[in-house]
């Protein structure tokens, strides 16, 4: 499946937090998404189908997003996500979480 | 909130797979486009290659939802192609689960016939059943003497009616297989306290039930009219043996009544003629006039207006005298209920099981 980094390796929970920031920006399929990550990220988030969709299924499942097919470009018929209030608020509290945790790796490591 | 969407997705599971394969294959569609945009010959095969097992990928999805659902159906299916492999031991499971729901049903109607339900008569929360019972407990709760019964219906204001009961086994009409009936010898007023109809004829009368002067009359339940007599239409006045004595049939008591007891009575006689039954009996002509010849049951309506706490109390202090005049120890007295289970325990403990066992 290529050299990829597989979410599985992410901390718990971060996958969901970079889809619901990706989506911050608007309404996006899921192939924008990862590709929105691969490219932020300059190539180190490289994001595969079989961790995207079930996050994106998880999101749905707790209300965090909405969503509804649509017209991509090239006029193909894709499935648009888009956050809902839930959803923000949900990103603030897993930002907010993350921070701290990296906050507290790095005091660990900076330690002799 | 959570919880409806999770059904609400389950309601519509076989279109979510479809869009999510429709989803899956756009998806693999823009690997495609962006292999071909780089150049790539063999764009699809390549897009192909890089996409996962969509299956798998289903299956995960699906998992989000209802990974627990979707266990449960699996283990459902599975045990049901089990059993079907094996009807023999399906049979067994079944026929067991089927006994002990069907076996707790049946005892309860048992249960419920035998200890919960109060008499058969008229009025049934007015009857209470009177018992001798121990000065000090623990102690055994019995009947009382005819002699004491006679002076506490002499003397209550209490009750509209006390009766006693005497139950014996007689052979009606001898059978060759020597079979006996159940016969209930009362005083002349049962039937008219307990408020029991008949069918023809009557109950006793005042003069029936005197000591010194018995009558050999007898009353008998519907169906012992009806299956040992053929619904004999001039059974009134009719002559049956009782005990190889003739006793006249003066009433037929009213369909589905067999006493009070859990055992079916086939006739009634006055306790008066017990001597006449039983001729050569001392211990039956004694038992009408000597207090130390114990025990019957005693029991009776109580008045309009009286609670059960004054008719003790009173049938406590008549007891108390007659014993004292009679320099009997003395005893108290208890009444209860007539649903079998509302009597105190001595009383209990040996006849429940004698009761399910004739009941079975």
């Amino acid at each position: 499946m290529g050299a990829r980094e597989d979410s599985s390796e992410l901390l718990p929970g971060t996958l969901d937090m970079l889809i619901l920031k990706a989506l911050q920006r608007g309404r996006q399929h899921g192939y924008g998404i990862a590709q929105h990550l691969k490219q932020t990220s300059e190539d180190v988030l490289q994001v595969g189908e079989s961790s995207l969709y079930p996050a994106l299924q998880r999101l749905l499942a707790n209300g965090w997003v909405t969503a509804e097919w649509g017209a991509s470009e090239n006029n193909r018929r894709a499935r648009y996500y888009t956050l809902t209030a839930a959803g923000r608020k949900q990103l603030e509290r897993e930002q907010r979480e993350f921070d701290r945790l990296i906050f507290a790796i790095q005091r660990v490591m900076r330690t002799a | 909130m959570r919880l409806l969407r999770r059904l609400l997705y389950l309601l519509h599971s076989r279109l979510h797979e479809r869009e999510l394969a429709e989803e899956l294959e756009t998806h693999r569609r823009f690997i495609e486009d962006a292999h071909a945009a780089r150049g790539d010959p063999d764009a699809a095969h390549a897009a192909r290659r890089q996409m996962g097992n969509v299956t798998l990928m289903q299956e995960e999805a699906r998992a989000v939802w209802f990974g627990w659902v979707d266990g449960c159906a699996q283990d459902l299916r599975y045990a049901i192609r089990t059993l079907r492999n094996q009807r023999g031991f399906a049979t067994l499971a079944v026929s067991a689960l089927a006994l002990g729901s069907g076996l707790n049903t049946s005892l309860f109607t048992v249960f419920n016939a035998v200890a919960l339900r109060p008499w058969p008569v008229r009025d049934p929360d007015r009857m209470v059943i009177a018992l001798s019972a121990p000065a000090q407990r623990p102690g055994i709760y019995g009947g009382f003497s005819f002699a004491e019964y006679r002076y506490l219906r002499d003397h209550t204001r209490t009750f509209s009616g006390l009766v006693l009961v005497r139950n014996e086994g007689v052979a009606l009409e001898p059978q060759a297989n020597g079979s006996r009936v159940s016969c209930d010898f009362v005083t002349g007023n049962y039937f008219r306290v307990l408020g029991i109809d008949m069918a023809a004829g009557r109950g006793f009368t005042p003069e029936e039930d005197r000591a010194g002067d018995p009558q050999a009359v007898v009353v008998i339940n519907h169906e012992l009219w009806q299956s040992r007599y053929g619904a004999d239409p001039n059974i009134l006045g009719r002559r049956i043996l009782v005990d190889e004595v003739p006793f006249t049939v003066v009433g037929v008591a009213s369909e589905g009544f067999a006493g009070t007891s859990q055992v079916r009575h086939e006739i009634w006689i006055p306790i008066a003629a017990l001597p006449l039954a039983r001729p050569k009996d001392d211990f039956a002509r004694n038992l009408l006039v000597n207090p130390n010849y114990c025990c019957s049951e005693v029991s009776g309506r109580l008045a309009p207006g009286v609670t059960r706490r004054q008719a003790e109390a009173e049938l406590r202090v008549l007891a108390t005298q007659f014993r004292a005049d009679m320099k009997q120890d003395a005893r108290n007295v208890v009444l209860t209920g007539t649903a079998f289970l509302q009597r105190p325990n001595s009383k209990r403990k040996t006849a429940l099981p004698v009761m399910l066992l004739l009941m079975a």
